[in-house]
């Protein structure tokens, strides 16, 4: 009688446990170099996903304790996710929002989200949790799927003076990209704007930079990015730089003819000439007295 | 086609014998893979031969001018074309250098050969992280190569799809992979899914609805009708790749359904189509080609949904009262499932 108590208690029990686990089609976690390191060193946390159906889209949040770990770096040139909606950046103290797309979708393990590089400040655990996650299937609708996250903590020790640090070396431009002109009565009134959007795989994308014409200065952008000239008759310039300073610079064409009267160059030219053949004109009648 | 295996044979073999003494050699595995490249006539897995492009140029690639030209390899090679980056920042970073002698090896071309099954002289589009970095016209066969040259080291993610003889297209067909520095990866046996379409958007219950499409030549189609019961029916595609399936409705249930296909060749087997959607009713209601139609991801009205599209529906992100185009999921804003909505929907 008891032995048949015990068994049921334990069928009943692995079954109850059973049903109530709920069923995880991806998973989120954080991978941690280390789970011990001294203050003043730096490591690298990886926010991995893992998913048995086809997602396109991944949010979240990174929290972090900011008394103890700082931000050095954030690495998103080798992620699964192609266009961000939300590139991964610092919110707020001790909060990274990340959040983005990739068109056709993915699956499988081990995906790289993106990656941090922490240094380490103060003693004591460090737990780097995420919040807020929510990925969505390939499947038209944006359907959310049961999401299971694994956090991570780090143990800090008292440091001794020989730190290590995280380096990356990048001596690859980003890669190349097109730039396209559009309008759209629904954004910017209708007025020109430029779409362009590129890749780097080693460090990632730092900024783009934008100028309009052939002289003047780049200025920091973001696509889609509303032309200040919308005539169109200037050259665009895009300077794509990553997060190791390599630069890929792409230009468009003017899209219209620059009215001849505003071509300030051809006027230099002309002016040049005709006063060149002032005194050419001017030397040979000296010269024929 | 056994002169091709010889020549990729022996092709193989150069470049296995001689890895030791020149990091070139991976390279030449493509020459290999296009037996007919040279004689001047666009062959099976050709973009281009000699001086015959065609009828391609620039433009048709994607760039606003400029001169299109050939490479031995038989790929179209847009360097002279306008609007694409300038050669100025890059070139590989200084490995010219005057006068050294030339004993250092020049670092290989980071390449990745597709080579697969679409439709016959069907349009293939390739994708590189979203963006189409390269099209090509499969052979009347159906095969297709193509070749994207000029990548760094690092994660991808590639996407193909195929737009058939009435410019339906595929689902896309995508997958990651790792890119190694200085080796060309080959990705064969890509079966792009049949193209599908219906001639109705409602069917009287008991009438024929028309399912059809396009893949492989003379391959068997799978068509799938989903309802509380999955009726599966399979049809061979005729030479052109065409397939029409006449399915009664009468074995239907009031309401709406789906339908899906799929093709196999040799043992190979394609993954599902696009799913499509019609309603058993009490009227019949034809319906456009899907070509025809806008994708409802599609926010400026290109038939295309891309870059432009991702661009204005993230101008409207987090931002008050979105226009109805660019919150597809139609609750007020524009957050993550419309983006989502969209990434299923991209055609790059």
């Amino acid at each position: 009688m008891n032995i048949f108590i015990k068994t049921s208690s334990v069928f009943l029990l692995s079954l109850a446990l059973f049903v109530a686990t709920p069923v995880f089609a991806a998973e989120i976690r954080l991978d941690a170099q280390k789970s011990e390191i001294n203050s003043g060193e730096q490591f690298l946390v990886d926010i991995i996903i893992h998913s048995e159906e086809s997602l396109n889209a991944v949010e979240g949040r990174l929290i972090f304790p900011a008394d103890k770990l700082l931000i050095k770096e954030i690495r998103d040139g080798n992620s699964i996710i192609n266009f961000w909606v939300e590139k991964p950046r610092l919110e707020a103290s001790g909060v990274i929002l990340f959040s983005g797309i990739t068109p056709g979708g993915f699956s499988g393990a081990n995906n790289n989200i993106f990656s941090v590089v922490f240094e380490a400040k103060n003693t004591g655990i460090a737990s780097v949790a995420l919040q807020n996650t929510k990925a969505l299937k390939n499947d038209g609708l944006g359907t959310e799927t049961a999401l299971l996250t694994r956090d991570t903590a780090v143990s800090i020790k008292s440091g001794d003076s020989n730190v290590r640090k995280e380096t990356l070396t990048d001596a690859e431009l980003p890669e190349d990209f097109n730039l396209t002109i559009e309008s759209d009565p629904n954004i910017f009134d209708g007025k020109y704007f430029l779409v362009f959007a590129t890749q780097d795989k080693i460090s990632g994308i730092a900024n783009y930079k934008v100028r309009e014409g052939e002289w003047g200065w780049f200025r920091v952008a973001e696509s889609p990015y509303l032309l200040k000239h919308q005539s169109l008759d200037r050259k665009i310039f895009v300077k794509a730089i990553d997060k190791v300073g390599n630069e890929r610079i792409t230009i468009l064409n003017a899209q219209h003819q620059v009215p001849w009267y505003r071509q300030y160059a051809m006027f230099g030219i002309i002016l040049v000439v005709v006063v060149l053949g002032f005194l050419l004109k001017k030397l040979c009648t000296r010269f024929s007295k | 086609m056994k002169s091709s295996h010889l020549l990729f044979s022996i092709a193989l073999c150069l470049a296995v014998f001689s890895l030791p003494f020149s990091v070139l050699a991976i390279t030449v595995e493509i020459t290999a893979t296009v037996p007919g490249c040279g004689d001047g006539v666009i062959g099976s897995g050709e973009q281009c031969d000699g001086s015959n492009l065609g009828g391609a140029s620039c433009t048709s690639q994607g760039f606003s001018g400029g001169t299109l030209s050939c490479t031995s390899a038989c790929t179209f090679n847009t360097s002279q074309c306008t609007s694409a980056p300038p050669p100025s920042g890059g070139g590989g970073g200084g490995g010219g250098g005057g006068g050294g002698g030339g004993s250092s090896p020049s670092i290989p071309d980071t390449n990745v050969v597709f080579t697969g099954r679409a439709y016959p002289l069907s349009r293939v589009s390739i994708l590189k992280d979203g963006q189409v970095v390269v099209t090509t016209i499969a052979g009347p066969d159906s095969n297709f190569t193509a070749t994207i040259s000029g990548l760094s080291a690092g994660n991808y993610t590639f996407a193909v799809y195929g737009e058939d003889k009435n410019n339906i297209r595929s689902s896309l067909f995508t997958f990651p992979i790792y890119i190694t520095s200085g080796v060309t990866t080959k990705i064969g046996g890509i079966f792009i899914a049949p193209t599908i379409a219906v001639d109705k958007s409602e069917v009287k219950r008991g009438d024929n609805i028309a399912i059809f499409g396009q893949s492989t030549p003379t391959s068997e189609i799978t068509i799938s009708v989903n309802s509380e019961e999955e009726f599966f029916v399979k049809k061979m595609s005729d030479a052109s790749g065409a397939y029409l399936l006449n399915f009664d409705t009468s074995v239907l249930e009031m309401g709406q359904h789906n339908t899906k296909s799929k093709v196999a060749l040799n043992g190979e087997i394609s993954s599902f189509s696009k799913v499509i959607g019609f309603a058993v009713g009490t009227k019949n209601v034809l319906t456009q080609l899907p070509e025809k139609t806008v994708s409802k991801a599609d926010l400026n009205g290109d038939k295309r949904v891309n870059l432009v599209d991702f661009s204005i529906a993230a101008y409207w992100y987090k931002r008050a009262d979105p226009p109805a185009s660019s919150d597809l999921n139609k609750d007020g804003k524009v957050d993550l499932i419309d983006f989502s909505i969209m990434a299923f929907y991209w055609t790059g």
